[in-house]
Formats: structure tokens, C-alpha cells, sequence
């Protein structure tokens, strides 16, 4: 399946729908963050945080989209990325984001351990509202 | 969202008796469970002393993918065979580490020689673990006595 790109000025926007989207996700996000001048280690960091959210997107909504942005603010340069789905929604938030609970089967790190990963993380999400997240890592 | 659980083939070897499984490129979960799959089978089909996974190829390694290596070597294990992760890289390590993912009792190693070195004594080191280790437990301890009390008078 083809995974359609948007380049906007400095802006990427990747829709998200198959298991193999995850990766190329990811890989995309080190190579717009190395763009920007991030460290190595950051980029991987901001790499797994993005694969981390597509994943979620892949296994609970279906489809959805990710986008990363250059944000500024006076000298600093950083990357703002946008996870959006109009899923079924989390239910508890508070409890989602504990570590070590998933109703996916996996270890159940994702949205806490994006979080631990990231400078900024903001989840918006309801019970048939599908879920935003928006996470900023500075430079 | 089918398409992408079709089976991942990948090239298994074997060399010195050990099974070695390179992943050479990012996988998406169903591939990296279609692996599993796959190994679990191989070994059943023909006993080798080892497992290595090497995971030079994959550069992010997020929560899912890790949670399906981790459950592949204790399968592995389950069937009564020892295995190795190799080749993580350094983002990779970062990123495990930052998550705080499980990483307990599983055993990694820098390079594939590496791993079939721990693989390969292993055997070795099963038979004399009766003998040989509690002698050197006891030595050790005596030295460590030794050395704290002379510490102490001083």
C-alpha cells in the first residue's frame, strides 16, 4: 500500500493505515529530525517516540495520520509531531497513560513511554472521539 | 491492513551449530511475529545448540518490536535451547532503555562471534557449573574475607 506523502513548506504529513506505514513513519521522522540538526541520539529517540505513536494509530484506529512540523521558540529549534485518529477513543486517559496497561497485548509502554521519551506530551481523547497527541522535542 | 501479515521470509543459517537469524531491515509487527514463527519451527524441525538473533539491520526498535524479540527468546528457551540478541544499536539501546522496557534475562552480546562464543560454551560450562563454580564461589569469598579484614586492622 502506498503511503502518501504531503510536503508542506516544513511540515510532513503521513497517513497512517498499515502495519508497514509504522516503520517508514519512523524512519521519516530521524531524517526530518536530522534535517533540522537534531543529535543522533535524539533523532533515534524521536524515531522510537514516532513509531511508538503510529503503532498505536495502526492497532486501535485503523487509520489516522502523523505529522512533524519545525517549531521555534526565540533561539531554540525543535520538532512538534502530531498523531492523530478518529479511533474509538481511550476511555480512561489517566489510566492509560500508567505503565504496564494495554488492552493490546503488548508490554504496554506506549503512550507513557513516548512521554518519557519526548520534552512535551499532550493526549486528547474521548470515547468515540478518537485520539490527538502532540508531543515537542527541543534541540 | 491484510496485505502486510503475509509470511516474512527471511534467510536462517546455521554455523557451529547454532541457529543465526540476521534481521536485515525495519519490521512491522507481523513480519517480526512471522519470524518468530519461523524460528520456533526451525528449531523443533532440527535441534541446534543456539539461537542468535541479530538485529543489525533494524535501527528503531520501538515497545512492540521488543516485546516480540523478548517473547521469542523465552520461547526459544521454553523449547530448551539458549539464545542471544545481537547487534543492537546505539539509538536502539537508548530508546529501550528510556522507555524502561523489560530487559531482563535475556542475554546480548556486541557481535555474532560473541554470541556463538557464550553459545557454544555454554555446554562447557553446564557441566562444570557443579563442581568447578562452587569451589570458585568459596574461593572468592575467602579472598573477599580476607581482604575486608585487613582492611579493618588497618
Amino acid at each position: 500500500m502506498r503511503l502518501e506523502k504531503i510536503m508542506m513548506r516544513n511540515a510532513v504529513k503521513l497517513q497512517i493505515s498499515e502495519a508497514t506505514d509504522v516503520a517508514y513513519a519512523a524512519l521519516d521522522a530521524k531524517d526530518f529530525a536530522r534535517d533540522l540538526g537534531f543529535s543522533i541520539a535524539d533523532q533515534y529517540t524521536i524515531a522510537t517516540a514516532v513509531s511508538e505513536l503510529a503503532q498505536n494509530i495502526v492497532k486501535y484506529a485503523d487509520f489516522g495520520h502523523l505529522s512533524f512540523k519545525t517549531i521555534q521558540q526565540g533561539s531554540d529549534v525543535g520538532i512538534e509531531v502530531l498523531a492523530k485518529d478518529s479511533g474509538p477513543g481511550i476511555e480512561n486517559i489517566n489510566h492509560a497513560m500508567t505503565d504496564n496497561v494495554s488492552t493490546g497485548g503488548t508490554m504496554g509502554v506506549g503512550l507513557p513511554g513516548t512521554k518519557r521519551l519526548m520534552d512535551d506530551f499532550h493526549i486528547n481523547s474521548a470515547p468515540g472521539q478518537g485520539t490527538e497527541v502532540v508531543v515537542k522535542k527541543w534541540r | 491492513m491484510s496485505r502486510s501479515s503475509q509470511p516474512h521470509r527471511i534467510t536462517m543459517h546455521e554455523t557451529q551449530g547454532c541457529l543465526v537469524v540476521p534481521i536485515q531491515e525495519e519490521l512491522s509487527q507481523g513480519a517480526a511475529q512471522s519470524i518468530q514463527q519461523q524460528i520456533l519451527n526451525r528449531i523443533q524441525a532440527k535441534p541446534v545448540r543456539g539461537v542468535v538473533i541479530d538485529l543489525a539491520g533494524v535501527q528503531i526498535i520501538d515497545s512492540a518490536l521488543w516485546t516480540i524479540f523478548i517473547n521469542t527468546t523465552r520461547m526459544i528457551e521454553v523449547m530448551g535451547v539458549p539464545s542471544v540478541l545481537t547487534g543492537l544499536n546505539p539509538g536502539a539501546v537508548a530508546s529501550i532503555i528510556d522507555l524502561q522496557l523489560d530487559c531482563d534475562a535475556i542475554v546480548t552480546a556486541m557481535h555474532l562471534e560473541d554470541a556463538l562464543q557464550i553459545l557454544t560454551q555454554n555446554l562447557h560450562a553446564a557441566t562444570e557449573a557443579d563442581s568447578g563454580a562452587w569451589e570458585q564461589l568459596d574461593a572468592d569469598a575467602a579472598s573477599a574475607m580476607t581482604t575486608s579484614l585487613t582492611s579493618l586492622e588497618t
